[in-house]
């Protein structure tokens, strides 16, 4: 027979071996089949033994490594790790649950800690080329603020830095007529290019055009997306209508974009409408663009090459220009620039910092307890690895065990974490966006959860790996006490112990700055004002159009008012408040005792002025230390007056009395002020503002009461606030509404609430700051108390033999807990004693968003410790109570 | 030591037997040489996969001979020991000698 090996056979050994040894295989079989070839059977099954055998000593050969083993063995071999990675996790399934979770819970914080940084130190500002937009402003002597529309046109014609510049002015309301009332709307009044620069577009319509800035032209006016829905049921047919606003024809030309971020926002409620800065005049009453009047902001576009401090440079000489030209309003007067996200994320950075803090601290916590766990885990193991390196795996098979256990356990973890990161993010961009700042909207980037989850995973593969480098060195004679013992070296158990303390360390700092943000919401919602604030119905009246032109008819509705709303039965008071709305006050005046220098910037003080109808302290509740009240006989006419607070008396006559002294204001026009009354303090600015903490104000609580009260009628402002002071709240509102019509049915009033619910709304930004501390303290708190469990719960498993040992010989069961829980205590005690140093430290830095507590409350340092006493008591309780259950026998027996 | 490698003990009679067998060591010559000395049964799958290892662990070098007919127009591997091949074998047996010297075992009668 001269048939070659059959194809059959040739296929078989080509799977079993590999190249070049399948070659040299097939030409052997080739040479022994043409000898056996009679008797096929006998062939056939030498090929399959022999293929059997190859295949089996080739695979054998395989699982050893080897310096050129294909990729595809490394592949099985990692599956095979892989299962009994799964194996392991599942028969300790409290252990593999607590490693889990915290991988979750320190991805989850992380990725929130990346995505906060993110938003605070990347300008991500929803504006075309947004990085090289400023924000323009002015100072003077004794204060900052708006720039006038001549500074505006000044900058705009010489300062060549910046290629573009736009002027807005957003406060007040306009009252536009549709249907029987008229309803308040919220302006924005834009300069030409504002909206180009922004990048704004029309979601329906058309947006300004050079035209509709011309003085004289018709009115024009683009409504935003929300009057859109509200008043015109986003009817398509609304362009080109004509609505009247305080009076005048207005024709709607466009709908701004809903994706639009108008930067009116930063201060004001979100625009209605959108007006030609050449509106203002007429809609407002303001003075001609032309005057000097401080209500515009300006934002600007810098040239390419140029820098801001060279724009500084452009607009100090500008300002210089001004006050040579214009002494009278100029002199002192300082133009001033910064990166519009530094005027707009100004409010967000100390959020931020301190939710960076509490996400880094919570990041610790969970490295800290990763590696605690598997710490606990691989001492456990000591033995196991020891007798396998003694029966002869190789350092680098182990290695690669231990990383496959640890790559398991940590992409579990990672998808949790990547879960909760969703969700954390989440509840992130929702509070920065509604509570703080609407030009920021945080997104859990995939860049920022795969770093974070890279840092974790590092740490808990790291850690994964150490016990299996310390196997491969361990010596042969180890392994008999090891696995005799099941022994811990004690360096690594101080490791640990040394963990747990940093952990409950961090929980207290944690927790106490926690509890120092509730306790500032409890005093912001439990104190009190200063005034009383129940059942007191505000609204803003805007006193616009031709009627109310002149300060006398002003005035004299004010009177009117006043006396018809407390004509009304159930009305205990009505009062004449304002400029600024009830509770939050806004306008300052910068104030000086007469005859005092007022040669430097900050010889002025700011305080917070009010213009008020007669009697209104005591309808508010405000108590008069001295002097008297402002009575009708305080008109137009008579001499100018104020009553001054207590604490800005005491500041300007620390001597003591003020009364009939004189005051000036910053501005040389306006008359001198006699102080005919010295009022108690009274809180009327919001009391947590995250845009003053983030001018560097701290929260009013904390500062003194800088008020000056003067008679409505001596400055009759077209904007002013109303309280109305009745038992049946709702009741009187429909009431005083009526009124009002009765009075001037063009007159528009809404948003009428009481007080209390503005205060409400004002605290939400606190407590949604303490939830969210809250929830990392919360964390803090459950992750040290796992790692506390693990390390006792480990120490009891170490010491089953002894404590059997110990119980058999007589010791009691008390006398054997003492020694468990002895050693868990004094963990704690050392975290805490860290942990309160470190929190005093915090506390300095959380002071500036505390209202009313001071950062070293005595009753807060007092209770974190006693709430994480009591976390670890229970962490403790389970391991301590499976200890006192040690049957000494079976302990014996199981060693 | 002195960091030689040590070959387990099937490959150390598989170094020997390619030693002996000169330039007539292929694989089933090897085999053939190995059972026949050794008077056992050895698998001949395990003596080409060992030889195929100890190449790859550097201790031996093949060398492709002939295309032959009767191989289906395919040449033989032979092997024959590397340097560093040679000193292994050469530690081993040494490190055998050193310990049994002095030893006495007493000898077995058939």
């Amino acid at each position: 027979m001269t048939r070659g090996l059959p194809r059959l056979a040739r296929w078989l050994i080509r799977r079993a071996a590999r190249p070049p040894l399948d070659e040299e295989l097939l030409g052997d079989l080739e040479e022994t089949w043409r000898g056996t070839a009679s008797t096929q059977i006998v062939g056939w099954l030498h090929v399959l033994r022999l293929s059997a055998a190859v295949y089996w000593h080739g695979r054998r050969d395989l699982s050893e490594p080897s310096p050129d083993a294909g990729g595809l063995s490394l592949w099985r071999a990692a599956l095979q790790d892989a299962r009994l990675a799964v194996r392991l996790l599942v028969r300790r399934p409290r252990h593999s649950a607590a490693a889990i979770l915290t991988l979750a819970l320190g991805i989850g914080a992380s990725t929130a800690i990346l995505t906060a940084a993110r938003t605070v130190v990347v300008p991500t500002l929803p504006y075309p080329d947004a990085s090289r937009l400023v924000h323009l402003w002015a100072s003077w002597p004794g204060g900052f603020g708006n720039l006038s529309y001549p500074d505006f046109e000044a900058i705009r014609q010489a300062v060549p830095a910046l290629d573009d510049v736009a002027a807005y002015e957003s406060w007040g309301s306009v009252a536009m007529g549709t249907g029987d009332r008229p309803v308040h709307l919220t302006p924005m009044f834009v300069s030409p290019r504002y909206f180009a620069m922004l990048g704004a577009t029309a979601a329906a319509g058309r947006l300004f055009d050079a035209a509709d800035h011309v003085q004289g032209a018709e009115g024009v006016a683009i409504i935003s997306p929300g009057l859109w829905q509200r008043q015109f049921a986003r009817d398509p047919q609304v362009l080109g209508h004509q609505v009247t606003l305080n009076g005048s024809p207005y024709t709607i030309i466009g709908v701004m974009s809903p994706q639009f971020a108008d930067l009116g926002q930063a201060e004001e409620p979100p625009a209605d409408i959108w007006l030609p800065t050449t509106a203002a005049q007429s809609l407002l009453g303001q003075v001609p663009l032309t005057e000097v009047s401080r209500i515009f902001w300006g934002v600007g576009h810098l040239a390419p090459g140029e820098t801001i401090v060279r724009l500084r440079q452009e607009l100090d000489a500008v300002a210089a220009r001004l006050a040579e030209t214009r002494p009278a309003t100029h002199r002192g007067y300082q133009l001033r620039a910064r990166p519009l996200h530094e005027y707009l994320h100004g409010a967000v950075v100390m959020p931020a910092r301190l939710l960076i803090a509490g996400s880094l601290l919570m990041l610790l916590i969970a490295c800290a307890n990763v590696a605690n766990l598997t710490l606990a885990r691989a001492a456990e193991r000591k033995g196991e690895f020891a007798v396998r390196v003694a029966i002869g795996a190789s350092g680098g098979r182990m290695l690669r065990q231990a990383l496959v256990e640890s790559l398991v356990l940590a992409s579990l973890g990672g998808v949790i974490g990547l879960l909760f990161a969703v969700g954390v993010t989440g509840a992130l961009a929702a509070f920065v966006q509604t509570r703080v700042s609407p030009f920021v909207s945080p997104q859990g980037d995939f860049a920022a959860f795969a770093i974070s989850a890279t840092l974790t995973l590092v740490t808990s593969i790291g850690v994964g790996m150490a016990p299996a480098v310390a196997a491969a060195r361990t010596e042969l004679r180890e392994v008999a006490n090891l696995t005799g013992r099941g022994g811990v070296g004690r360096a690594r158990g101080g490791l640990r112990a040394a963990l747990v303390c940093a952990e409950v360390g961090i929980a207290v700092i944690l927790l106490v700055a926690t509890g120092l943000l509730m306790r500032s919401v409890h005093q912001l919602m439990s104190s009190g004002l200063g005034f009383r604030t129940d059942h007191l119905l505000t609204f803003r009246l805007d006193l616009a159009g031709a009627q109310y032109e002149s300060a006398d008819a002003r005035a004299h509705f004010a009177e009117t008012f006043v006396q018809a709303a407390q004509a009304v039965p159930g009305v205990e008071s009505a009062t004449i408040w304002g400029p600024s709305m009830l509770g939050h006050a806004t306008w300052v005046a910068n104030l000086l005792p007469e005859g005092r220098p007022a040669d430097r910037p900050d010889a002025f003080t700011l305080a917070f002025f009010h213009a008020t109808s007669p009697g209104a302290l005591h309808n508010l509740g405000i108590p008069l230390a001295a002097g008297r009240e402002f009575t009708a006989f305080d008109s137009a006419t008579s001499t100018p007056v104020a009553i001054v607070s207590q604490s800005l008396a005491h500041e300007f006559w620390p001597e003591g009395g003020g009364l009939t002294h004189r005051l000036r204001r910053s501005d040389p026009r306006l008359p001198l002020l006699t102080v005919v009354g010295i009022a108690r303090d009274a809180q009327h600015r919001e009391r947590f503002s995250l845009a003053d903490i983030g001018d560097g104000l701290a929260p009013a609580g904390l500062g003194a009461q800088r008020d000056l009260y003067i008679p409505y009628s001596q400055r009759p402002a077209h904007s002013l606030t109303v309280g109305v002071r009745a038992a049946d709240s709702s009741g009187a509102a429909s009431r005083i509404r009526d009124v009002i019509a009765g009075l001037d049915s063009g007159l528009a009033v809404d948003d009428i609430r009481t007080l209390d619910d503005r205060i409400a709304d004002q605290n939400r930004a606190p407590a949604a700051l303490a939830a969210l501390m809250g929830a990392y303290a919360l964390m803090a708190v459950l992750l040290a108390g796992i790692g506390l469990y693990g390390v006792i719960a480990h120490t009891v498993h170490e010491r089953t033999r002894e404590i059997g040992i110990r119980l058999a010989l007589g010791a009691q069961a008390t006398a054997v807990l003492g020694l468990v829980v002895r050693q868990g205590t004094v963990l704690v005690l050392i975290g805490l004693g860290a942990g309160l140093l470190g929190a005093v430290a915090l506390a300095r830095l959380v002071r500036v968003l505390l209202y009313g507590v001071a950062p070293t409350d005595l009753m807060t340092f007092a209770a974190a410790p006693v709430v994480l006493a009591g976390i670890a008591f229970v962490a403790m309780w389970a391991p301590v109570f499976r200890a006192s259950r040690i049957n000494p026998i079976v302990a014996l027996k199981e060693s | 030591m002195n960091g030689m490698p040590v070959p387990a003990e099937f490959e150390l009679r598989v170094l020997l037997t390619v030693l002996r067998c000169r330039d007539q060591a292929y694989a089933l010559a090897v085999h053939d040489d190995l059972e026949r000395r050794t008077r056992r049964r050895a698998s001949l799958g395990a003596v080409y996969v060992t030889l195929d290892r100890l190449e790859r662990k550097g201790l031996l070098h093949s060398a492709l001979g002939e295309p032959r007919a009767e191989r289906g127009g395919r040449a033989r591997r032979h092997y024959r020991l590397s340097r560093k091949g040679s000193a292994t074998v050469r530690h081993a047996c040494l490190e055998m000698q050193h310990l049994w010297e002095g030893l006495e075992i007493a000898e077995e009668r058939p």
